[in-house]
């Protein structure tokens, strides 16, 4: 017995016994893991050195302006964790009230991007900023011995940069030239023919009821679309109209109570026809600039009745407003004639002085700056934002200058032929001040230290003078803390007067419009939507965001009229080849059949052999249409994002005044199961198909907000795009609708029984809630949705470094194998429940706002809670009902949708 | 005593026992060249399944064909249609032993061993259409520390069940009807050979008790095996008709598919049996005339087949409805319309030539039909699936589908596990049952007053 315990025992040391061989060994190899751990730097979470309010998790919320367009429209940056996730636009802000674009919602990618230069470049080899800018200081100096100058291309910057310049070239000789294509030059001349002041004015468009518009691309990208939207909003609660006069199809005709085609270059004639007619009702004159009914309705191909029709509404509104032609193929005939027809109406006393693309070049100072550079005036050219080597004049004439240094950001055609690349900082990282129009300034302010290794801009430009430049210090002196934390500070505009209207009625050349000709065919170049002049180009948001016109992704098409292509043996997706004198670009057709028989739309943006500036031998578009000779190259498809836009009398995209044979009836006694218990909340929404302009700017917003994957060209075009809202668009009787679809949150909803794992099931709030991690993708939950909004996972879609710093961390990112949809932005709801619940409160009607109808320009988006008969969302579906408005998609199916549309009203009818 | 005399019934009756024997365990073992390099195909096709599945596994489900809005297309189709051909074995060994049908007898060993490897080749495509297959055991009702039980409201869950049921019964049914034949195998063969097939027939002697249990419980399967016929392929039908999709949503479904799945079953059959045959020797047991009624109840199928589709269309102009309308139009001349016209010749249209004495006794056409019929309902069940969902309710979200090499890949590379199973199987253990051939001849001596032979 002894012996045996004490084997055991000796058994029993001996395991727990560490002999000292094995002990040294254990520490040497812990103290090497140990020692690998030290001496490596820390990589900085938070990039601070005096925190300021962040708590992480909780989002600050910063004011900022958009920089993608001239508009400025204000905005709110929400930042977590020194990162900013998301836009969103600032409720404070008179040019946009809270609402933002779609590129303006997509433009956070700017300062994500991962093919953004992180650091100086030479030729394309990284180099440091110190060599980098001695290097230029050396530029500099051979620069001035030669005698030659210097000269500043740059898009339409801010106060800052302008000041930076001054400054510059008050110690060295030289240009700032702000240069854009979108430079709205006719407009200028036209008010200049009729107040002899060369500027683009803004206008406070606040209560106007009736909007006559001659092109003008007004929901989509002239000058301030954002502003035009929530007028548009208002006017449709008032009961007011809108009227389309346009050669060209577009959202603002589609959107249009009525749309009218006018021949080719035939608006000129159409606006005199009621430039006539107003100034005589008003017992005014129309000078030269009248023309008779016959004449005009022969040249613009609207019958006089229309014309005397669309006059008498303008006389009887109370706050009409007229709009130019469009942005780049209108004439300043056309606009000087707008403007005469908004005087003689009253509506110039809405004049609230020059909007700042008035500081655009015209294209008399381009080709003056071009033919300098071919002289060889110019020993160093500065870029930023222009982007001068996309326009072949330019190109071809600054390729003469030696040196080129570009302070982009990001890649593009003038940073491929840049000598040095020194990157600027992007709007979220720096200092600005943006002034739409006088006495609204408005700051541009940074959310994080700048991502890479960036310099502000104005400091660039005023330390190549050997100045300094304190972008805080200048912005602090015109705005105090609380016009910071507002983002914008408004005052009485100094200097600005009413303007005198004396018409140069001898500056007009006559009959017709510029441009025009009775036979061939004519181009019309329009802003992208979504790329508007190509500076969005290498956003893949953008890119993937369908083309609501056209319902195409990732592609640029010809838009043209099926009578010119039947005649020309085209049929839709086939490749066309147009020529002017010029150049030639090659795309591929699409067959919209609601403009001008003659007149073919090609959007600008998008660089390659579709690009419209291959056609044009100067610096700007000339006014007017472009002559062309179209010819077919190659059989083709073109791959759409809808399926059919013809509704076959399903009643989908309704409106007031439609037949009513064939409706569905909707039997109340087919209930098999109980009603849906919501205790407290029962989200729901209302969408106005009166207001929807199919900008698209909810779906970006969506994106952004939702983490939605980018699938690329090919994966979008076979039926897989991710996007949880789409802009839907469908014929009806009298003419083209959008329709804003999302998963309508049905309180019997298909989708939820036949989930194998419960995955989708009903929400004690309304929502029918899929739960990303019990998801296995069998997918019969899409196969049960009859509006097929549900979007599957195929691959693993993850974004690269850094884009993945832009996700939103409130909400999941899905993997492969998993359905996503629509949540009504849930992760909003539950914040806001979050801190409902804290403070012991039910939540309040407005306190939850998704992203869609947080952006939308128009308000078509109500979103509330269904139960509280007080919220928004009830009224404006009760005040539906009772006119007869509201319905729901696929009614009869007994799904019971929470989302009511709104049929849409068309308040101009063309009188028989 | 009859004077008119089957001549079939007749070459039955006067078979010897060990003639049988000699048959049909003879041609066990002892392969082929022929042999191998038909394995050698069917395992090509099986590695080339595995590894395509393998493939997209790894790298996404989205390397199949499926897309917006056609969630279910090639997997699904072949998930039924394999589904489908099970069940005519059941139908074969089970329903017609219920009714005594004699010319079953030959056939129905094979048959059944055709729905056993469909059975399980077709449990493996709700798997392979999984977005996330490594996550597929949530739907298993089994519990678990998640504490969630799956949806039993959802027709996949049904399906779960169905096809674990009919996989588990017809399994077993079918090891019982083996075992009499492996003991006579286990009696003849030595070694390693004989181990197995003694481990395999679990101490059957054949002794009066045990043949009496024996034919209690081939009974009791029988008739348990018989409403799974019915019921399995309605449940797998009901995928489809407690939809709202037009098209899917029909209460024709259930007898449809069931009616469809015999009539594939039944070809496949033919297109199994022909060769088989042909290449074991077995012409004296598995006769022309078993074949011909295998033709027979082909037509009988293929008329019902038919009547549902004029009745779905008719249905479809009937009510009004125009999405249900849309939908039919669809099929008949749009995106899809080669694959319906090919379903509708090959499965209503085809099957009536066996109405011809001459095209039904005669084996190349019995051939040729078998796998027209068969490609038919293939594309039945594609046209079904595809064209519904690619024209359901809102126009914008029409879509159509283009078949990607994946997809390609695994269901034609089904086909080579299934016959890789049937060609090992037929080779292993007897495709013809030999104890019931014997006691068929030893009925039909009786019948005809012949003496009783001794074996």
């Amino acid at each position: 017995m002894k012996k045996k315990f004490r084997r055991q025992h000796e058994e029993a040391m001996r395991c727990r016994a560490v002999s000292r061989r094995h002990f040294l060994k254990a520490a040497a190899v812990l103290s090497g893991i140990a020692a690998g751990g030290c001496g490596r730097s820390r990589p900085k979470i938070f990039s601070y050195v005096n925190e300021p309010e962040d708590t992480p998790g909780v989002a600050t919320f910063y004011s900022s302006t958009c920089r993608e367009c001239p508009a400025g429209c204000g905005t709110l940056l929400r930042v977590r964790e020194n990162r900013p996730v998301k836009i969103e636009g600032n409720p404070d802000h008179p040019v946009n009230r809270g609402s933002l674009c779609a590129r303006g919602q997509a433009g956070l990618y700017r300062l994500y991007d991962d093919k953004r230069f992180r650091g100086p470049l030479k030729r394309g080899a990284p180099i440091g900023w110190q060599q980098a800018l001695r290097s230029v200081h050396e530029t500099l100096t051979d620069v001035s011995s030669e005698g030659k100058r210097v000269l500043l291309f740059t898009g339409l910057e801010d106060l800052l940069v302008r000041e930076a310049a001054e400054s510059l070239f008050k110690e060295i000789p030289g240009r700032h030239v702000m240069g854009e294509p979108v430079n709205y030059e006719t407009v200028k001349e036209g008010f200049f023919r009729v107040t002899g002041r060369r500027e683009v004015p803004a206008f406070d468009l606040e209560g106007v009821d009736f909007i006559l518009n001659f092109g003008a691309e007004i929901f989509e990208t002239f000058l301030s679309p954002v502003e035009y939207g929530r007028v548009f909003g208002a006017l449709r609660e008032r009961g007011g109209s809108a009227v389309t006069i346009a050669s060209r199809s577009s959202l603002t005709a589609d959107t249009s109570d009525q749309a009218f085609v006018a021949e080719p270059g035939g608006e000129l004639a159409a606006a005199r026809a009621v430039l006539s007619l107003v100034a005589e009702a008003k017992g005014r004159s129309a000078g030269s600039w009248g023309l008779s009914l016959e004449e005009a309705a022969r040249e613009s191909g609207l019958s006089a009745a229309i014309l005397r029709q669309i006059a008498r509404a303008l006389l009887k509104a109370s706050s009409p407003f007229v709009f130019p032609g469009a942005a780049l193929s209108g004439s300043a005939e056309l606009a000087a004639v707008v403007f005469l027809i908004n005087e003689y109406l009253g509506s110039m006393s809405r004049y609230r002085g020059p909007h700042a693309v008035a500081a655009l070049a015209s294209a008399e100072e381009l080709e003056d700056v071009a033919a300098r550079a071919e002289r060889g005036e110019y020993g160093l050219l500065l870029c930023h934002g222009a982007d001068p080597f996309s326009v072949p004049r330019l190109a071809k004439a600054f390729s003469k200058i030696k040196t080129i240094v570009s302070f982009d950001s990001h890649p593009n055609a003038t940073t491929a032929a840049a000598t040095y690349v020194l990157p600027a900082d992007t709007p979220f990282e720096t200092w600005g001040l943006y002034e739409p129009r006088p006495g609204l300034l408005s700051v541009v302010q940074p959310t994080r230290e700048p991502l890479f290794d960036t310099r502000p801009l104005p400091v660039l430009l005023a330390g190549l003078a050997g100045k300094t430049f304190d972008p805080l210090g200048r912005v602090k002196t015109r705005m105090d803390r609380g016009d910071l934390r507002l983002g914008v500070k408004e005052s009485s505009p100094r200097g600005v007067t009413r303007p005198e209207v004396k018409p140069r009625w001898d500056a007009f050349s006559g009959g017709g419009g510029a441009g025009r000709s009775k036979e061939g065919l004519h181009l019309s170049v329009y802003p992208s939507l979504l790329l508007y002049d190509g500076r969005a180009e290498g956003n893949p948001y953008l890119q993937e965001i369908p083309d609501p016109l056209n319902l195409v992704v990732w592609r640029t098409v010809a838009e043209i009229h099926p009578k010119a292509a039947g005649e020309l043996g085209v049929t839709e997706g086939d490749w066309l080849e147009i020529s002017s004198d010029h150049g030639t670009i090659r795309l591929k057709a699409k067959i919209q059949p609601r403009g001008a028989e003659r007149v073919i739309g090609v959007a600008l943006g998008r660089s390659g052999a579709s690009n419209p500036w291959s056609l044009v031998p100067t610096a700007v578009f000339p006014a007017g249409l472009i002559p062309v000779s179209v010819k077919k190259v190659r059989d083709d498809r073109l791959p759409l994002v809808a399926g059919d836009t013809d509704q076959h009398e399903r009643r989908i995209a309704r409106e007031v005044g439609e037949r009513e044979e064939g409706e569905h009836e909707i039997d109340p006694n087919l209930e098999l199961y109980d009603e849906a218990k919501h205790p407290h909340y029962r989200w729901g929404m209302t969408i106005d198909l009166d207001r929807c302009t199919g900008c698209s700017a909810c779906v970006a917003a969506c994106m952004i907000e939702n983490n939605i994957p980018i699938v690329g060209e090919k994966q979008v075009n076979y039926g897989r795009e991710m996007q949880w809202i789409s802009i839907q668009r469908y014929e009806t009787e009298r003419g083209m609708m959008s329709l804003p679809m999302l998963c309508q949150q049905c309180s019997k909803a298909p989708c939820e029984p036949v989930c194998p794992v419960y995955a989708t099931h009903h929400s004690s709030e309304g929502l029918n809630v899929q739960t990303y991690n019990r998801c296995i993708g069998t997918r019969y939950c899409a196969n049960n949705c009859p509006y097929k909004v549900r979007r599957f996972n195929w691959f693993d879609y993850t974004k690269p470094s850094p884009v993945k710093e832009m996700l939103n961390p409130d909400v999941t990112v899905r993997g492969v194998g998993v359905m996503e949809k629509c949540t009504f932005c849930i992760q909003r709801i539950r914040r806001v429940e979050i801190d409902a619940n804290i403070e012991r409160r039910p939540i309040h009607d407005g306190e939850v706002i998704p992203a869609c109808a947080q952006t939308c320009p128009t308000e078509a988006i109500v979103f509330g809670n269904l139960k509280d008969e007080n919220s928004r969302v009830r009224k404006v579906q009760r005040k539906a009902e009772e006119e007869g408005r509201a319905y729901k998609i696929l009614e009869f199916l007994g799904i019971e949708p929470a989302v009511t549309y709104l049929k849409r009203r068309r308040n101009f009818e063309e009188e028989v | 005593m009859s004077v008119i005399r089957d001549p079939d019934a007749e070459k039955l009756a006067r078979m010897e026992f060990d003639e049988v024997d000699r048959t049909v365990e003879g041609s066990l073992w002892r392969p082929t060249k022929f042999y191998f390099a038909g394995l050698a195909i069917t395992v090509g096709l099986l590695l080339m399944f595995k590894g395509a599945w393998i493939d997209q596994v790894i790298r996404g489900i989205g390397l199949s064909s499926k897309t917006n809005p056609a969630g279910w297309t090639l997997y699904i189709t072949t998930f039924v249609f394999w589904v489908g051909i099970a069940h005519s074995g059941t139908l074969i060994s089970a329903i017609l032993y219920l009714f005594r049908a004699k010319w079953r007898t030959s056939i129905y060993r094979a048959a059944e061993a055709m729905t056993v490897f469909a059975i399980m080749t077709a449990g493996l495509f709700p798997l392979i259409h999984l977005g996330r297959l490594w996550r597929m055991y949530y739907i298993l009702p089994i519990p678990n520390q998640r504490e969630l039980w799956p949806n039993f409201t959802s027709p996949l869950m049904w399906d779960v069940v169905a096809v674990n049921t009919y996989l588990t019964v017809s399994t077993m049914f079918f090891y019982l009807g083996l075992i009499p034949d492996i003991a006579s195998l286990r009696d003849r063969t030595h070694g390693l050979k004989h181990r197995i097939y003694a481990l395999l027939a679990l101490n059957w002697v054949g002794s009066e008790n045990q043949w009496r249990y024996y034919k209690q419980a081939y009974m009791f399967f029988a008739a348990l095996a018989t409403p799974l016929v019915i019921s399995v392929h309605s449940v797998v039908s009901w995928d489809f008709a407690v939809s709202i999709i037009p098209g899917w949503h029909s209460t024709i479904f259930a007898p449809y598919f069931v009616a469809g799945a015999i009539h594939s079953g039944l070809a496949m059959v033919l297109t199994l049996l022909i060769p088989l045959r042909s290449r074991m020797k077995y012409k004296n047991l598995i006769r022309l005339v078993d074949l011909e009624n295998v033709a027979k109840t082909l037509v009988f199928t293929g008329l019902i087949v038919g009547y549902s589709y004029i009745t779905e269309f008719f249905v479809a102009w009937y009510s009004g409805n125009g999405f249900e309308k849309s939908v039919f139009l669809y099929r008949a001349v749009g995106d899809y319309k080669a694959f319906f016209w090919t379903m509708f010749t090959c499965n209503a249209i085809v099957p009536l030539f066996f109405l011809s004495k001459r095209i039904r006794t005669s084996i190349p056409w019995l051939f040729v039909i078998s796998i027209l019929v068969n490609i038919g309902m293939w594309c039945e069940r594609f046209v079904i699936i595809t064209t519904s969902l690619s024209h359901d309710f809102l126009p914008y979200s029409w879509g159509t589908i283009k078949m990607t090499p994946t997809d390609l890949m695994i269901v034609i590379g089904s086909f080579g596990l299934f016959l890789t199973l049937f060609l090992i199987f037929s080779k292993t253990l007897p495709p013809v049952a030999t104890t019931e051939m014997k006691e068929a001849i030893e009925l039909e001596r009786e019948d005809l007053g012949l003496a009783g032979g001794a074996h």
